[in-house]
């Protein structure tokens, strides 16, 4: 090690208080650089984790928002939504998961029967509502049997079944002039016995396509990042509900519930924004802090350098001393910057060390234009000014 | 060979709104192993003309010229850091390095060892009177005498030919004038180096060889 760079370290301890100020400084800016950054990730992840998490759930109502129980709606819409129709021009069924849908038929036959068309379990509130109540599907049937048309159903265990010649239980049921017969799937417990569970889709006669009234429906925004891609989708086949809405174009709306959502979701952008208008903002106050605390810093030794000038010390390793001196000082607030952020775990992030590098050398550019201009002086200051 | 010469030398300062002509057609040569003072009143252009021996510019017009070489065709670093060496009124010491560090500095910009720096600096601290003790502490805690000292011996730490003094004595006591000029005195006679010391002090300019009388830029006395 030469004997300059010798002086040069030493003098740094000697001058400790300057020294540790300017460590301070840059620990102080890696730190709070590192905790920012750990904020706009904390954000960023959370942003993602609503967007990817949150269920945003669609009501099916009557046109002005009144009603979504007791919709007596076509079939052919929630089959728009479940996309059952290969040639439909609405794309509905791309943008929505998780449907539900039910409804109602009160049976002539067996008497006092009511028959519930289900797309799943979760589409009837009698099935989740009563405490206790315990489905049980035979072998070999799954719930997914709901989404199908066949001539199938679950009923209460407290009825009791006929049997078909191949000895499968059934059931049978009639609604005015239709007769048939259902396998029965499943049964449940500890629920309403006047009530058989069908497939949405029913068909009273097989390979038939008939039309039913659906009760109510209900679905889910399948990705939540073309939420409002699905909106438009879901507002060209639905009203958006208002007390002013007729009947007469479309009958029914959809409730989108994305206000908690949006409004949720705006807080945290609007978080991140202000994160990232910190960020640029700590960038330009880092190169000025570097330059005016290496100016003052070095500004109170412009003699020194003008002693080191006049004794033959070219410039530019004027230059590179103080650069050097300030480099090892920001180097060593960095350290502690980081073993700061590292303790306070402020690093979410493995890529804002990067950035905080890039701090560290904007502000080592701004101390070296300081340094530059410090490196300017002319020995000749030192003689005296009255000739 | 090794003479410094002022050559016909005229300085003009460049201010924002006027010039003002500091030094006027100025020649002189100067020689080794003699001791110069320069007299003159304030004003008169002796620092400016201290500042272009020492290579800290260059003349406007005329030439500064040493070992046959014009500093305007020199590298005036190297010219500055291998035969000139000056000393000022203000001592001009570095406040965090101790004595000896102070003493040793030009020789530890030339690259030499540290060690073998210190022992350089510790025998030239030795002979301008500074004891072990005093070489160990920092500039600040010594009086102005002994601060001039040791500037004198960082002086002579490079081995420079030329040694200039801008109002070496001007915050000294008698006792410490007469020391300090007897430093300089020796090194002119003693190390055959050629001391060019500006003054006001008329004490100083008897112990010179040579003494330049300055006015308004020019030289007009000499004896």
């Amino acid at each position: 090690m030469s004997a300059v760079l010798k002086i040069s370290l030493s003098l740094l301890w000697r001058r400790r208080t300057q020294s540790i100020l300017l460590i301070a400084l840059v620990a102080l800016i890696v730190a709070v650089s590192f905790y920012l950054s750990g904020i706009a990730y904390y954000e960023e992840t959370a942003i993602e984790k609503m967007i990817n998490s949150t269920d945003i759930n669609c009501i099916v109502t009557d046109a002005r928002g009144m009603n979504s129980s007791k919709l007596s709606m076509s079939s052919v819409l929630v089959q728009s939504i479940l996309g059952v129709f290969e040639d439909d021009d609405n794309r509905i069924s791309e943008f929505v998961k998780d449907v539900h849908a039910m409804g109602v038929v009160f049976l002539t036959y067996p008497d006092g029967m009511e028959m519930h068309r289900i797309y799943d379990f979760a589409s009837d509130k009698m099935l989740c509502e009563f405490e206790g109540a315990k489905i049980e599907l035979f072998d070999g049937f799954t719930e997914d049997i709901f989404k199908t048309s066949e001539q199938v159903c679950i009923v209460s265990d407290s009825v009791e079944p006929e049997y078909d010649t191949e000895n499968n239980p059934v059931i049978s049921i009639g609604l005015e002039r239709k007769k048939t017969q259902l396998r029965i799937v499943g049964t449940i417990s500890n629920s309403e016995s006047n009530v058989i569970y069908v497939p949405l889709n029913f068909q009273w006669e097989k390979d038939a396509s008939e039309l039913f009234l659906v009760d109510s429906c209900t679905f889910t925004i399948k990705d939540n990042n073309r939420l409002e891609e699905a909106k438009n989708e879901i507002y060209k086949l639905f009203a958006k509900p208002d007390l002013l809405n007729g009947y007469d174009s479309k009958p029914f709306a959809v409730v989108v519930q994305d206000d908690t959502y949006l409004e949720s979701l705006d807080g945290l952008r609007s978080n991140l924004r202000m994160v990232r208008v910190l960020i640029p903002i700590l960038t330009v106050l880092t190169v000025a802090i570097g330059f005016f605390a290496s100016y003052l810093f070095t500004k109170g030794r412009i003699k020194e350098f003008a002693v080191q000038r006049c004794l033959g010390l070219k410039r530019r390793r004027v230059f590179f001393d103080i650069i050097g001196q300030q480099t090892l000082l920001a180097v060593i607030g960095y350290i502690i910057g980081l073993l700061v952020a590292v303790i306070t775990k402020s690093i979410h992030d493995i890529y804002s060390i990067p950035n905080t590098l890039l701090l560290l050398a904007i502000f080592i550019s701004g101390a070296s234009c300081s340094a530059f201009m410090i490196a300017k002086v002319n020995p000749i200051i030192l003689m005296k000014t009255e000739d | 060979m090794n003479d410094l010469i002022a050559d016909n030398i005229t300085y003009i300062y460049k201010g924002k709104y006027q010039s003002v002509k500091a030094l006027k057609e100025f020649s002189f040569r100067f020689i080794p192993g003699k001791f110069y003072a320069i007299l003159g009143a304030s004003g008169s252009g002796k620092t400016t003309l201290l500042s272009l021996l020492a290579g800290l510019d260059v003349p406007t017009e005329g030439i500064v010229s040493f070992d046959g070489l014009s500093t305007k065709d020199i590298d005036r670093d190297e010219y500055r850091m291998e035969h000139v060496s000056v000393i000022y009124q203000n001592y001009n010491l570095f406040a965090h390095l101790t004595v000896m560090e102070n003493a040793a500095y030009p020789l530890y910009i030339h690259n030499v060892p540290k060690k073998e720096a210190d022992a350089i600096a510790v025998s030239n601290l030795k002979k301008v009177g500074i004891t072990e003790e005093q070489m160990k502490r920092f500039p600040k805690t010594l009086s102005g005498g002994e601060q001039q000292r040791i500037a004198i011996a960082r002086a002579l730490a490079s081995g420079s030919e030329i040694i200039l003094a801008d109002e070496p004595t001007g915050n000294l006591d008698t006792k410490n004038t007469e020391n300090v000029i007897k430093i300089l005195h020796s090194l002119a006679k003693d190390d055959g180096r050629c001391v060019i010391v500006v003054t006001h002090d008329l004490d100083v300019a008897q112990e010179a060889d040579v003494v330049l009388k300055m006015s308004d830029g020019k030289l007009v006395d000499q004896r």
